[in-house]
């Protein structure tokens, strides 16, 4: 079992897309996939296809002291998808307090979220579990456990002033606590104005090493592909990029074989 | 193979040569590639540009001192 964990320099840099689009350019090259989503905002079953309405997830899970993976749902695709989920009619104060008990209790079952449990699902040996870990910084969890149990961290970031002050901060962060698990993955590039191009050149130069040889290009089809309830590669199978993303799963898959 | 940086080869794209020389030294240019030179100037350029970017690389450079 490969285990990624997703997340953003800061809000807004595309973690989700990555997640649902780097989620379906695996199952689309035969491997089975989990996309568990962390991030309270519940958008990653959104983009894999599952109906607005739904409110199912693992909160909802949780709190009904039921198994974390049985509000499992799965995708045109493949993916096997574990919503946020919410719980309906709740106030945001009793929100609040609910999200604590919940928090509490899925950090109790964090060895089981990345290990064992995922056995017990009965998905192949090389089946990759990826978990959008947007917001998750904010949330009570035990995330220093998590990357530990993870093959990788993807670490999002845009080629904005904002986010590349963020990164330097963020792998300052990681030198503190002494993980080498971490990859910048640049979402949502565009080389048309010079700050994007000075940034992108100064990430490459910076994190040479710790960067995804794979850049994920601005493109108007993932927005609009998501307006459709679709990704790209159903929506413009000749994007940039659904390009970008098959190429993303490529080097992730090869890398697995290296590693076996 | 990689090509080792030369000077003369670069000399001829340039218009100033005080700049390149002061350059060439600062950044120890003939342990460089021509490819790693092109982006160690194109970050010099870039901090050049927008403070922003200077004062993280500044920064960069004080904490290795």
């Amino acid at each position: 079992m490969n285990v990624l964990l997703v997340a953003g320099v800061k809000g807004g840099v595309g973690v989700t897309t990555v997640v649902a689009h780097l989620a379906t350019a695996l199952s689309y090259q035969g491997k089975s996939v989990v996309a568990l989503d962390l991030c309270s905002a519940n958008q990653l079953g959104l983009l894999l296809g599952l109906p607005y309405g739904e409110h199912r997830g693992l909160v909802t899970q949780v709190a009904i002291g039921e198994p974390w993976y049985s509000a499992c749902f799965q995708s045109k695709a493949g993916v096997y998808i574990v919503p946020h989920g919410y719980i309906e009619g709740e106030s945001s104060k009793s929100k609040q307090a609910s999200s604590e008990r919940i928090y509490t209790a899925i950090n109790d079952q964090l060895d089981a979220l990345v290990g064992d449990d995922i056995e017990s699902i009965d998905l192949p040996f090389d089946s990759w579990l990826i978990v959008d870990f947007s917001s998750a910084y904010n949330l009570p969890l035990d995330w220093q456990k998590l990357l530990c149990r993870a093959d990788l961290m993807i670490m999002v970031t845009n080629t904005d002033a904002v986010s590349y002050s963020c990164l330097n901060r963020t792998f300052e962060d990681q030198q503190a606590i002494g993980t080498s698990k971490m990859m910048c993955l640049i979402n949502k590039y565009s080389s048309s104005n010079l700050l994007e191009r000075d940034i992108y050149d100064s990430i490459q130069h910076q994190f040479s090493k710790q960067l995804f040889p794979v850049t994920v290009h601005d493109d108007k089809n993932i927005g609009q592909s998501l307006a459709s309830k679709q990704t790209v590669f159903e929506y413009a199978q000749h994007s940039q990029a659904c390009r970008d993303f098959g190429l993303l799963g490529t080097w992730l898959v090869a890398g697995q074989c290296e590693n076996q | 193979m990689k090509h080792r940086f030369s000077l003369e080869r670069y000399f001829d794209r340039i218009q100033n040569s005080e700049d390149v020389s002061e350059l060439f030294e600062h950044l120890n240019a003939s342990d460089l590639t021509y490819n790693e030179f092109q982006l160690e100037k194109a970050c010099i350029d870039a901090a050049d540009r927008w403070a922003l970017l200077d004062e993280i690389s500044g920064d960069r450079q004080e904490r290795r001192e």
